[in-house]
């Protein structure tokens, strides 16, 4: 794979993990 | 499928609960025009490029125009969402829906006309295979790509407690329908705690998309600028660019609006007081535009160069004036004079004046991609560029497709943000005056004196 597509798959995969977990703060239940 | 919730929302849920014939005929239309477009398509994919007008010099075409142009209306939803958000200005409210909406469903179309203006576009993963760093198209995929999954997280994250709504308030859906909220809901319970939280990460992803709507339309332009191809290398592009990104986007939606408006009947909800404050954003953008392109030409002007000079020509006075001055007109002329007048700053003049300017846009576009490559440098002689029927039928297929979507959307969730409404109903105008007294210095009235 080249640079490029690197780069871009692991800025791709590091904001998927930042707003998935601000998903799962967002609903997660209150007694948690 | 009936609704059973407060009254006053029952407006909202009124178009998922009750489908016209228009709504029919409309998806049929649109049907027709994008089977049109996939004919087309077929067409391309079967016979090769060779089927659009796109030839040497010019390898740049309509699909080009609308990649630019569809990015630029996907700026509408970060705009007013996102940065009127941060402001905290409260005639947002029954537009940030739609506003995010236009913004994720014109990002496909964008991305998507790249695809259509490759020869082979079953080669498009090589970006990703073997793209190098240094090319400016790799950096376009890689931010348009980041603002496509932070504009679909902004855009799930503000939905949720309306998909709630969805999955407690209509009765008697079908079983497909009922099963999609409740997996689309999370278990969103609509607690107190969960309504602080949504307002924390939304601020949170206001900023971080407000910066990235700057960059990404920065890098859209340089995929020209950093050519040195005449009109195009200049370091003005981006913001040229961005500038009119927003002007389109925002005219986009105050068109959209006026649509959901009279199609649903949501003359409560959206007001003229929330198309006056489009109408004066769309004032000042529509001179900043005009200032921007001035500011282009003059430079071009003053250095004098041969091959800039011979694109400024050919826009300003040869084969391209014909449609470089209707766009002064519609983005600028027209604009300014609707929408400086207060008489003819009404809901009518907003909307006249934002689709001539969406139709404008698109034209600078079309005037900031062709032109330029007509007159390149190595000796090829004047380029002559003439869309075929193919390239109108995608590009038609396009917004068909856009718009189809759009309108599936308002049957499936609501179109303007209930929570948004309910936040501002229940806290805003406390919240509001509390603001304003704070940025008052000495003692202020506790009423009307």
């Amino acid at each position: 794979m080249g640079e490029g597509g690197i780069i871009v798959l692991a800025s791709m995969s590091i904001a998927f993990v930042i707003f998935s977990s601000m998903l799962y703060w967002l609903v997660k239940p209150d007694d948690e | 499928m009936r609704y059973e919730g407060p009254k006053e929302d029952a407006a909202l849920f009124q178009p998922i609960v009750h489908t016209g014939r228009g709504f029919y005929v409309l998806v049929g239309a649109l049907l027709i025009i994008i089977s049109w477009a996939a004919l087309a398509f077929y067409r391309q994919l079967t016979l090769g490029l060779g089927v659009t007008g796109l030839n040497r010099p010019i390898f740049m075409g309509v699909y080009i125009v609308n990649f630019v142009f569809f990015i630029g209306l996907s700026h509408a939803g970060t705009l007013t969402s996102a940065i009127l958000r941060i402001v905290k200005a409260e005639w947002r409210r029954p537009f940030t829906r739609a506003a995010e909406a236009i913004t994720l469903f014109s990002l496909p179309f964008g991305a998507g006309s790249i695809l259509l203006d490759l020869g082979r576009p079953d080669r498009l993963l090589n970006v990703i295979r073997y793209g190098s760093f240094q090319s400016p198209i790799l950096w376009d995929v890689a931010s348009v790509s980041l603002y496509m999954l932070s504009s679909t997280f902004y855009f799930y994250f503000a939905l949720l407690p309306d998909i709630a709504m969805c999955r407690d308030r209509l009765q008697d859906a079908d079983s497909f329908r009922k099963r999609l909220y409740e997996i689309l809901a999370l278990g969103w319970t609509g607690s107190e705690k969960q309504y602080r939280r949504l307002n924390t990460v939304m601020d949170i992803m206001a900023v971080w998309l407000t910066m990235l709507v700057i960059t990404v339309h920065t890098v859209v332009s340089w995929i020209f600028g950093m050519t040195i191809v005449p009109g195009w290398h200049t370091a003005f592009i981006g913001p040229y660019f961005l500038v009119g990104a927003i002007l389109g986007g925002i005219a986009a939606l105050s068109i959209v609006m006026f649509i959901l408006r009279k199609v649903y009947h949501l003359e409560e909800f959206v007001k003229p007081v929330h198309f006056r404050a489009v109408s004066l954003f769309l004032l000042a953008l529509s001179l900043l535009w005009f200032y921007f392109t001035f500011t282009e030409f003059i430079t071009i002007y003053y250095g004098n160069e041969p091959a800039h000079m011979a694109i400024f020509d050919a826009k300003l006075w040869e084969e391209f004036a014909s449609i470089f001055w209707p766009v002064v007109l519609l983005c600028f002329v027209i604009p300014v004079v609707v929408l400086a007048n207060p008489l003819t700053r009404t809901i009518t003049g907003t909307v006249i004046v934002s689709v001539g300017i969406n139709i404008g846009m698109w034209l600078e576009r079309y005037t900031v991609v062709v032109p330029s490559l007509t007159r390149p440098r190595l000796p090829y002689g004047i380029g002559v560029y003439r869309p075929t029927w193919e390239e109108w039928a995608i590009t038609a297929g396009s917004f068909a497709a856009f718009a189809l979507l759009f309108t599936l959307f308002t049957k499936v969730f609501p179109v303007i943000a209930v929570w948004e409404v309910h936040e501002a109903r229940e806290h805003s105008v406390h919240e509001t005056t509390e603001r304003v007294r704070s940025y008052i210095p000495g003692p202020v009235p506790t009423s009307h004196e």
